[in-house]
């Protein structure tokens, strides 16, 4: 008890971007980015583009599960559409009782069709060369976007049903066991300036990794920019991820299936929440639970 | 007498000493390359084997001998076993395809005399840039509209698009296409190496006999080339069984994607290793392929390998 095994650094949360500048030329405010998932699809289906063959051109939202989809997915559609991701211990998955929340997402991609995954490569080149409208991503990509010269906005991720959620994750600092004497005080030393507020605000100016000291954090409460993932955070869940490759790749796969294979979301999901089942017991047994 | 053996003997003592002193040398120079593969090759070869017999995760300091349980994982896992299949896929439309194409630019660029040296250069390029780039540049290539190269070239031609690497069926061969495209200026230039040593001769005679310019490819020059033609079966094949760097670089997230379509062996291994820790299962899977590149290897030799001599 009052033991402290690591501290974090950062925090992270997702936003949804749009470009203002191709908002307008699709004629919707430039100022009011959609507040629900019904007006994220309106508008995501006014702002794609398709070429006289059908292939989309500009993607309305970009829809990318190898990016930052699958947390979308995972903590937020499915609390939106009712369910919970995993058990409350995260030991058991449970997001299959809730297959409307994958139909949601393929449904971008194969019914209404504003984007698909790996167009134009990644939802980060497809946003950053002004080829996609919409993106949910991360705090990390603002300073890139604002580097590349894009008009573009923040806003929290749209609610459903009057749910909002959010996923959340943070970079922790720790110092190990077997560090003694001199390294233990550099060590010590260090880890107290990479906390200090003088690095955070570095941090959050260079690459847009929020602050995970409150009092840093509380003046960007009402940024344009950074107030958007501060505030998701207060509805935020994080993953308890045991091998977030395998994990993150059991979500693609799902999202693969139906629209690659034609698979229904409900198999899929239900195929995709017994992989990842495995996955879980595999490390909780591991580790002797 | 006596006094001729008193000298010859202190000579024939000095050869020999030299002799040894020569040999001792070559082993001296010989031992350094060898305690390099020992400890480079042999010993972590001898601990991946020990390794697949574990279950270690890369940071406990405790490694449980679990028998041959990791095989058996192995063995139970549907992914390892899409791996093996889309291995043998990777091995079966890419080394025909080299062998063959190269063969023929080889004996076309055999007929050329004027800038033969510029044409071997062009082929030769894509062989000495660095796998990742060219990786990169076909994965560009292989976009979907508006921005693959080949798909607005389609589209130009009124065609419809392809899906290339975000098709289950059509991913593996692209990245097939990639790969050949990539050996054959090595393997021309090896083929033209072993069509310059076919004496022109054995052509001429034939050629009086009245053989016809088919039976002079059938009957001389492949027979001949057959050396040629092992060594670079056998090569391509190693090459090919350990695919990896092309498949990282052109799949999503470098997972060998979509649904597992272009996973071959060594990144199946690779994910095991170093994205979920599970060293003991990587280890085996590792010896599988080992086992599988001596078999196949040891095969092609057999059948590939018989000498013809004119």
């Amino acid at each position: 008890m009052g033991k402290r095994y690591a501290i974090p650094t950062a925090v992270r949360s997702l936003a949804l971007f749009w470009n203002k500048d191709l908002f307008k030329e699709a004629k919707l405010d430039p100022e009011k980015p959609p507040r629900t998932l019904q007006e994220l699809v309106e508008m995501a289906k006014k702002l794609t583009k398709y070429d006289r063959q059908g292939n989309i051109v500009q993607a309305g939202l970009a829809t990318q599960p190898s990016g930052q989809g699958h947390h979308w997915i995972r903590e937020v559609l499915v609390r939106q559409f009712g369910g919970a991701p995993y058990s409350q211990d995260y030991t058991k998955v449970t997001y299959h009782e809730v297959p409307e929340a994958l139909k949601f997402y393929t449904d971008l991609i194969t019914v209404h069709k504003v984007g698909y995954p790996g167009f134009m490569n990644n939802d980060i080149t497809a946003f950053t060369s002004q080829a996609a409208a919409m993106n949910i991503d991360g705090s990390f990509r603002i300073a890139a976007l604002k580097k590349a010269g894009i008009n573009f906005g923040v806003a929290e991720l749209p609610e459903h049903n009057g749910i909002r959620s959010n996923f959340a994750s943070f970079w922790a600092n720790g110092i190990t066991k077997n560090c003694t004497g001199e390294k233990l005080d550099a060590a010590i030393k260090f880890l107290k300036f990479l906390a200090s507020e003088e690095v955070m605000e570095i941090w959050l100016e260079k690459v847009g990794e929020l602050p995970a000291n409150p009092a840093v954090a509380q003046k960007y409460h009402n940024d344009p920019i950074y107030g958007p993932f501060l505030r998701g955070l207060e509805y935020a869940h994080a993953t308890f991820f045991v091998d977030e490759t395998a994990q993150r790749k059991v979500m693609m796969d799902a999202v693969d299936k139906v629209w690659l294979k034609g698979v229904s979301p409900e198999q899929a999901f239900r195929e995709a929440a017994q992989e990842e089942q495995a996955i879980l017991d595999k490390f909780w047994k591991s580790v002797g639970k | 007498m006596k006094r001729g053996r008193d000298s010859v003997a202190p000579l024939w003592g000095e050869i020999v000493k030299l002799r040894h002193k020569k040999v001792l040398t070559a082993y001296l120079f010989l031992s350094i390359p060898l305690l390099f593969f020992a400890f480079i090759r042999f010993y972590p070869m001898i601990s991946a084997f020990y390794m697949s017999f574990t279950n270690w995760n890369i940071i406990s300091p405790v490694r449980k001998f679990v028998g041959l349980s990791n095989y058996v994982g192995i063995f139970n896992d549907p992914v390892f076993m899409i791996s093996l299949f889309n291995t043998l896929k990777y091995v079966l439309y890419g080394v025909p395809s080299v062998i063959v194409l190269s063969l023929a630019l080889a004996l076309l660029l055999n007929n050329v005399t004027k800038f033969q040296s510029f044409y071997r250069l062009i082929y030769v390029m894509p062989y000495i840039t660095p796998i990742v780039a060219t990786s990169w540049v076909w994965r560009w290539m292989y976009q979907k509209p508006p921005i693959g190269v080949i798909n607005n070239f389609l589209s130009f031609l009124g065609l419809p698009a392809r899906n290339f690497l975000m098709s289950t069926t059509e991913a593996l061969p692209s990245i097939v296409a990639t790969t050949v495209w990539g050996q054959i200026g090595y393997c021309v230039i090896i083929f033209l190496a072993g069509l310059q040593n076919i004496p022109k001769e054995y052509l001429e005679a034939a050629r009086v006999d009245g053989a016809n310019r088919r039976q002079l490819l059938f009957k001389i020059t492949i027979p001949l080339l057959n050396p040629v033609i092992v060594f670079l079966s056998v090569t391509q094949t190693i090459m090919f069984l350990r695919i990896f760097t092309q498949v990282y670089n052109m799949t999503d997230q470098g997972l060998g994607g979509p649904l597992n379509s272009t996973l071959p062996l060594v990144l199946y291994i690779y994910q095991k290793a170093f994205k979920s820790f599970d060293m003991g299962t990587a280890a085996a899977a590792t010896v599988v392929l080992f086992l599988m590149i001596l078999a196949i290897t040891v095969l092609q030799l057999k059948v590939l390998n018989r000498r013809v001599q004119y």
